[in-house]
């Protein structure tokens, strides 16, 4: 135990492979677009997939007609080529923040839950083939972001991971300087964070990015960790000295009473509200991971229900349908 | 002092109880709580309850601990300061002791076994009690306390001329060792002796040790002197010298005797029975005979002595009867005052002097007075022809004094012959009888076996007496012939040892122990691990 929180061994996820694996084809035979909310919208190209007929312009190719369809076109001196789906790959940056509030509650830390989201999803996005790459969200900025490529092993996503989880938070500075280039337009930035931030500018900046991302048509998931249910269980009533990252040294000692905890869930609100009332420019989703008010939280319990049924989530892993 | 200490753990509680237990939290929330939260309670000051954690029960042993040595303290205090643990030294100063191995003495090899015995294990707070042994068990010192204490009292040890009496060792470490305040504590004890340890010492408590420092060689010593003497006029007839031989039998062993007269004759040793023969003298004069052993051996008190072979002289009697010609005729001498013996009618008064009560007399008949009844293991009836008595015409005994019982009795109860134990009597029917015949040799055995049968008890001079604690020195006819002492060639056998030495206590001297350093060793114990379980938990 330290002031910054745990430091312990984290877990793997304890979800296995073939289960991912059914939730990952099951959830490709939905579209996003029947469901409301931002998303990623696929590009015309170049692929086996038929996307539409239109009319010839100059400089189509010529092998693109569909005679038998201009044929039956109503107007004769017009062809029709057909034109296929443009497969692009997409790309997920995943940012984890790994700072020392994220290391609690010690039986279940917020960054255990944060890094079995990232595995998860990495792997059913590998499956899909697309592309995947973790960022640190504090932290120096050089090699804050690692690449995970296509077609990864769990093995791999879980070694890249655990550099992630290993990652220094010292200075404690929010890292975005990689965050551009390495989620282009099109792609999808997933922030896992518990809002814990030290100072309110860090706050703003990580808001700013957020727009900023949006104005870049990149669809934004800032998955919202709250653990202070659980936590305020923990704490109880009565006289405590209070220990945990951010405190600089100091020890608070206070009567813990139900006043005192109404106003540190009130300033917990406040924060996460200046987050959003500046990030909501650009438009974002942000589902609220809630930690059960129990003393011994179970970290896998926790996951499956947030995993499975956020519908964010889901809407991420659907297949995008034709517009 | 046990109030003191009761104050100070009572204002230890009431300091523990009156601080604000802050118990130690981590939250990621941490940041939210603000100095203001803080301040708002630091000025909280109230007795707070422990509380019915598990370090509030670590702490409480600990207190308890503390509390039960408080007492025991106390009680150390009332009962000063413990005695030191000792071991009871015993050395076998017997005459034995002086037999020669290996170029010493066997007292200087014990003294050297005890000077390496005590080098080794001697540690700081020992003490040792010396004592000695031979025929009584004498104690040297019970207070020293270091070697040098033991070896100088030890080296002044000197063998006496006296037997050896493992008894008196045997009861001594049987005893209940009896401790005073301030004195050994003994806890073990070491016999060191040239004797082999006895079969009891096999189921002798630990830390009891028998060393047996001799060695086996050879020696050849007198071991016994027996006389034969006449019952009658108390004169020493012959002298037996046993001779034996411890180890190999020398072939050249011989005996001389030096007569009072300064005359010697030299008597070779043999036959040999097994390992002993017996040399005969024949003292034809009285007088002090030495006699000296060769080649005598190891072991030197052995091999010579001195007897005193005193003058026959008369047997002093009072005869009360008729027929005083009867002195003459056995010479024996008239002595009505201090007389060894007297001879009365049965009607005179018994007193506690030794006497014979003669009877009526005899009047030999052809007729035949049958025996009823007769005491079969008495020695008045040696040699006598019951056939005889049956026509001896014995008149039987009137009212006999107090103690007499019957040893020949006829018909219808008639007492013929009777004897008195202590102190000795005997009735006669009467005095011999003169003339030939089957009666007055019957008569004149009746009345010899008598005399002797009394006289037997008669206490004569010895030829020699035997050192004794009182007097140990060896000189002229007090010699130091001990049994077992001339015995050099017997096996060594040690048992025990020292390393076996833990304290044992006593039977009915229980000593107290002190108890609460271990109180106070626990308390201090439990502390450290109630202050690591404490950071552990995050509690102050």
């Amino acid at each position: 135990m330290t002031r910054t929180g745990a430091r312990g061994t984290l877990s793997p996820l304890p979800i296995p492979s073939t289960q991912l694996e059914r939730y990952r084809l099951s959830l490709r035979q939905q579209s996003r677009a029947q469901l409301p909310g931002a998303h990623l919208v696929r590009r015309r190209g170049q692929s086996l997939d038929f996307r539409e007929l239109r009319p010839y312009l100059l400089g189509d190719d010529i092998r693109h007609v569909d005679w038998r369809a201009s044929a039956r076109h109503h107007r004769r001196a017009e062809y029709l080529i057909r034109t296929f789906e443009h497969e692009a790959q997409a790309r997920i940056l995943i940012s984890i923040d790994p700072r020392g509030s994220m290391r609690l509650p010690e039986s279940a830390p917020k960054l255990q839950l944060a890094l079995w989201l990232a595995e998860a999803i990495a792997y059913i996005a590998a499956r899909s083939g697309d592309s995947v790459a973790f960022h640190t969200l504090f932290g120096p900025d050089t090699g804050s972001v690692v690449e995970t490529g296509r077609f990864v092993t769990r093995s791999s996503i879980r070694r890249v991971l655990r550099r992630v989880a290993a990652a220094t938070t010292v200075p404690s500075r929010l890292s975005l300087t990689s965050v551009a280039g390495a989620s282009p337009p099109g792609s999808v930035w997933l922030i896992v964070t518990d809002l814990y931030f030290e100072v309110d500018a860090d706050v703003d900046r990580l808001a700013a990015q957020v727009c900023n991302a949006q104005h870049g048509s990149r669809w934004t998931i800032v998955v919202d960790l709250d653990s202070w249910p659980c936590e305020e269980l923990l704490l109880g009533r009565g006289l405590r000295r209070i220990d945990g990252p951010g405190l600089g040294g100091r020890e608070p000692r206070l009567d813990v009473t139900n006043a005192a905890l109404e106003d540190v869930k009130e300033r917990i609100a406040v924060r996460k509200t200046r987050f959003h009332e500046r990030a909501r420019a650009g438009g974002y989703d942000r589902p609220c991971w809630t930690w059960p008010a129990s003393s011994k939280p179970a970290p896998a319990e926790i996951f499956h229900r947030h995993f499975f049924d956020d519908p964010t989530i889901k809407r991420l892993l659907m297949k995008d349908g034709s517009s | 002092m046990i109030y003191l200490f009761g104050a100070f753990i009572a204002t230890l509680v009431v300091v523990y109880m009156a601080r604000p237990n802050f118990r130690r939290t981590v939250t990621s929330a941490a940041i939210f709580f603000h100095d203001d939260l803080a301040a708002a309670s630091a000025s909280r000051f109230g007795w707070s309850p422990p509380r019915p954690t598990r370090l509030f029960y670590i702490q409480l042993a600990v207190l308890v601990l503390l509390l039960l040595a408080v007492p025991q303290c106390h009680v150390l205090l009332r009962s000063g300061p413990e005695s030191p643990l000792g071991i009871w030294v015993i050395v076998d100063r017997s005459a034995s002791m002086t037999t020669m191995q290996q170029g010493g003495t066997r007292m200087q090899r014990a003294v050297a076994q005890l000077e390496s015995l005590l080098g080794k294990r001697w540690t700081r707070g020992y003490c040792v009690k010396l004592s000695t042994f031979d025929l009584e068990l004498r104690d040297v010192r019970d207070d020293l306390h270091t070697v040098a204490d033991v070896m100088r009292e030890a080296t002044s040890l000197s063998p006496r001329a006296l037997g050896t009496n493992i008894a008196l060792v045997e009861r001594a470490l049987k005893q209940p060792r009896r401790n005073r305040p301030n004195e050994c504590r003994i806890d073990s004890a070491v016999v060191i002796t040239d004797m082999p340890a006895p079969p009891w010492m096999d189921t002798a408590p630990k830390g009891d040790v028998w060393i047996d420092v001799s060695q086996p060689v050879g020696n050849l010593g007198l071991t016994d002197i027996t006389d034969t003497r006449d019952q009658l006029t108390g004169k020493v007839e012959r002298v037996r010298f046993r001779v034996e031989a411890f180890g190999d039998i020398p072939r050249d062993a011989r005996l001389t005797v030096t007569w009072p007269g300064g005359a010697q004759k030299t008597f070779a040793v043999q036959p040999w029975v097994g390992p002993a023969a017996v040399v005969e003298l024949k003292p034809d004069v009285p007088g002090t005979y030495r006699i000296e052993l060769s080649p005598g051996g190891a072991y030197h008190y052995d091999d010579r002595a001195e007897i005193d072979v005193p003058a026959a002289e008369g047997l002093r009697v009072d005869w009360q009867v008729g027929q005083r010609d009867w002195l003459q005729r056995l010479g024996w001498k008239d002595a009505p005052r201090d007389p060894d013996l007297r001879v009365l009618p049965a009607s005179a008064l018994v007193d506690e002097r030794p006497a014979i009560l003669v009877g009526a007399g005899y009047a030999p008949s052809t007729s035949v007075q049958p025996i009823a009844d007769f005491l079969e293991s008495s020695a008045l009836l040696t040699a006598l022809n019951f056939d005889v008595a049956e026509r001896a015409g014995m008149h039987a005994a009137g009212a006999l004094p107090a103690g007499f019982e019957p040893v020949l009795r006829g018909r219808g109860g008639a007492v013929w012959i009777a004897q008195r134990q202590d102190p000795p009597a005997v009735y006669v029917p009467g005095l011999p009888l003169d003339g030939e015949g089957s009666v007055p040799r019957f008569s004149s055995t009746v009345f010899f076996n008598a005399a002797r049968w009394i006289l037997q008890r008669r206490p004569l001079p010895p030829l020699f007496t035997l050192t004794s604690p009182d007097q140990p020195e060896p000189i002229d006819t007090r010699i130091a012939l001990h049994p077992a002492e001339g015995n050099t060639a017997r096996t060594p056998r040690s048992a025990g040892s020292l390393d076996h030495g833990v304290s044992r206590a006593t039977t009915d001297d229980p000593r107290p122990r002190a108890v609460w350093p271990w109180f106070f060793a626990a308390a201090a114990a439990i502390f450290v691990v109630e202050r690591w379980l404490g950071l552990l938990a995050g509690v102050q």
